[in-house]
């Protein structure tokens, strides 16, 4: 995303930026170079290479007009080009007389150079500066070397002019790369926080929906413990508080990244009972699939709520196939609360529930077909 | 081999605690077992008084890392009932030592209901297959096994879980005899494939006898 941002700023003023030199560039070309061209044909020793050389420039211009305007880059025939630009800028001083160099004849001077920032402003900084300024040594050189030496202040004042408004151009183009790179960066910072807070928010929706299961079981075991009206003596009250840690920790269990969650989340549910002296086994048997979240809460919430109750001992197994999954529970419980009815598991996981007791010894499966 | 209803242990296993243990459970043992002798090497069941045991409870995982096959399979060729166990649960251990010939698997898990169960029936040629057995029989994917019946695969699967043979019969809608008919065919039916061997071949044949199963079930 923040790539993206970035490549959208850039694009977008790269391409003001090449419209704008190409408006410049023509205009310069038709309004300015083409009726000096038309206006002093007698005293070119050459018109024919003249008008070549606005021809080639003309060619150029299309060339890469068409590309501004359709936004694609010009890859590299932008080579090309510059080398077609400076063959003009020769082909047309070369096709006037030594001495007309520096008179209004002379119609190239002040259009090279935009071509010069057409083909090469949106490429670097530095290219279309060395184009301006071998431009403006070639410029002074042919002057000298035709031995129009007096001319030489002519020139720097029209060197002046050009670069004078050429250069400001060149700077625009160099602060508006700047400008795109502080944007991107400042959009960049923007998505970040964009995501955090998104993240944030579903962290917060999460806790949520998560306070709200523990609300209605574990705060008001928790109130009562505060207030003191919970009566710790009574076994069912006692069972109930650990249910209730239980559920906590699987609910720790829950948000671990493990191999067999399952299996993980199903220790949880053991852990507690074996911290009071439960000896439990914690076995497996065959291969099976992984159920979803809710389908692994429903199944192992019968083993947990037994194993609240268990006494002594308690064997906990999961029995896997490729139809399904079980998780079975004998437990050794007490007496009071193996009569007690389990509840029935929610209907949209699919997870049935079996009870089978036996004396003291109590058989829980959940099971969970994939087939379903 | 048992005179009078007594059956003789030899203890293979490196751990006193265990042989401890297992002295304790036979003691109070009905039928009766008595421990002979033990040792921490499979040296104590080839020498008198271990040498005429009825039974051998043999440690797998002696001082090595190894399982100790290899003295496993001198002491099943030489016709001893060998019951295995050790602390190994995984199903090929398992498997390899029904194979070689080892009268039941134990693991150090399973209760002294499991392993006096298993001696005492060792003692007699009878088929016994204690839930982690069972375990590794129904989840058996070797192409040469013995093909299990759903109803069989449901019956072992089960015993694994509640470790008791009524609840399973409660559950699934069968008489305790039916259930154990159903686990002890199938161990009959492991004893009579793979590596021949004559304490495999001793109970193939009192199953047959008693009629468990006929020949041309095998």
């Amino acid at each position: 995303m923040t790539e993206q941002g970035r490549d959208l700023v850039v694009d977008r003023l790269r391409r003001g930026l090449r419209l704008a030199t190409l408006a410049i560039a023509v205009t310069t070309q038709f309004a300015f170079a083409l009726p000096l061209l038309v206006a002093n044909q007698e005293i070119y020793l050459s018109p024919a290479r003249e008008a070549l050389a606005f021809a080639i420039l003309t060619a150029v211009a299309i060339a890469a007009g068409v590309r501004v305007l359709r936004d694609r880059p010009l890859g590299r025939s932008r080579w090309i080009m510059v080398a077609a630009v400076f063959t003009a800028s020769v082909l047309a001083t070369t096709g006037i007389p030594a001495a007309e160099l520096m008179s209004e004849a002379e119609w190239s001077y002040g259009v090279i150079g935009w071509f010069g920032l057409l083909l090469l402003v949106d490429h670097s900084a530095v290219a279309p500066a060395v184009f301006l300024g071998a431009h403006t040594v070639v410029g002074f050189a042919q002057l000298i070397l035709v031995g129009q030496h007096r001319e030489v202040a002519d020139l720097v004042v029209v060197t002046a002019v050009v670069l004078g408004c050429e250069l400001p151009v060149l700077a625009a183009a160099m602060a508006l790369r700047r400008l795109a790179v502080t944007a991107s960066a400042a959009a960049g910072r923007a998505e970040r926080v964009r995501t955090a807070d998104a993240i944030a928010e579903h962290l917060h929706s999460d806790r949520r929906s998560r306070y709200a299961d523990l609300a209605t079981t574990t705060v008001p075991l928790l109130t009562d413990l505060t207030t003191g009206s919970a009566d710790l003596g009574d076994e069912r009250v006692r069972n109930a508080y650990a249910v209730a840690a239980a559920r906590l920790r699987r609910l720790f269990a829950e948000h671990d990244e493990v191999v067999d969650p399952l299996l993980h989340e199903l220790r949880a549910c053991v852990d507690l009972a074996e911290r009071n002296g439960v000896v439990v086994y914690l076995g497996t048997c065959g291969d099976r699939p992984t159920p979803p979240p809710a389908v692994r809460r429903a199944l192992t919430e019968p083993a947990l709520r037994i194993m609240a109750t268990a006494t002594s001992e308690a064997r906990v197994t999961v029995l896997g196939s490729p139809a399904g999954v079980a998780v079975s529970v004998v437990a050794r419980t007490d007496e009071v609360v193996v009569n007690e009815p389990e509840p029935v598991a929610a209907d949209d996981t699919g997870v049935t529930v079996t009870r089978l007791v036996d004396g003291a010894n109590v058989w829980v499966e959940a099971t969970w077909r994939t087939t379903d | 081999m048992a005179n009078n209803g007594l059956t003789t242990v030899v203890v293979v296993d490196d751990h006193p605690a265990i042989v401890s243990g297992l002295e304790a459970w036979c003691a109070a043992a009905e039928p009766p077992v008595r421990v002979v002798d033990s040792g921490a090497t499979p040296a104590v069941a080839w020498t008198d008084p271990g040498l005429s045991a009825d039974v051998i409870v043999f440690d797998l995982q002696l001082t090595g890392q190894v399982p100790a096959y290899a003295d496993l399979r001198r002491l099943v060729d030489a016709g001893r009932q060998v019951i295995v166990y050790t602390m190994r649960e995984d199903r090929d251990t398992i498997l390899t030592c029904l194979d070689l010939g080892a009268f039941a698997y134990l693991t150090k898990t399973e209760g002294p209901g499991h392993l006096v169960d298993a001696i005492q029936a060792a003692g007699r040629n009878l088929p016994c297959t204690p839930p982690a057995m069972a375990r590794a029989i129904s989840t058996d994917t070797r192409p040469d096994r013995p093909r299990l019946t759903p109803r069989e695969v449901d019956v072992l699967v089960n015993w694994f879980a509640c470790e008791s043979k009524e609840m399973v019969g409660r559950k699934l809608g069968l008489s305790v005899r039916t259930v154990n008919s159903y686990i002890d065919r199938v161990r009959i039916r492991y004893a009579n494939v793979g590596r021949p061997a004559s304490t495999k071949a001793a109970l193939v044949a009192r199953a047959i006898q008693d009629g468990l199963v006929r020949l041309d079930e095998l």
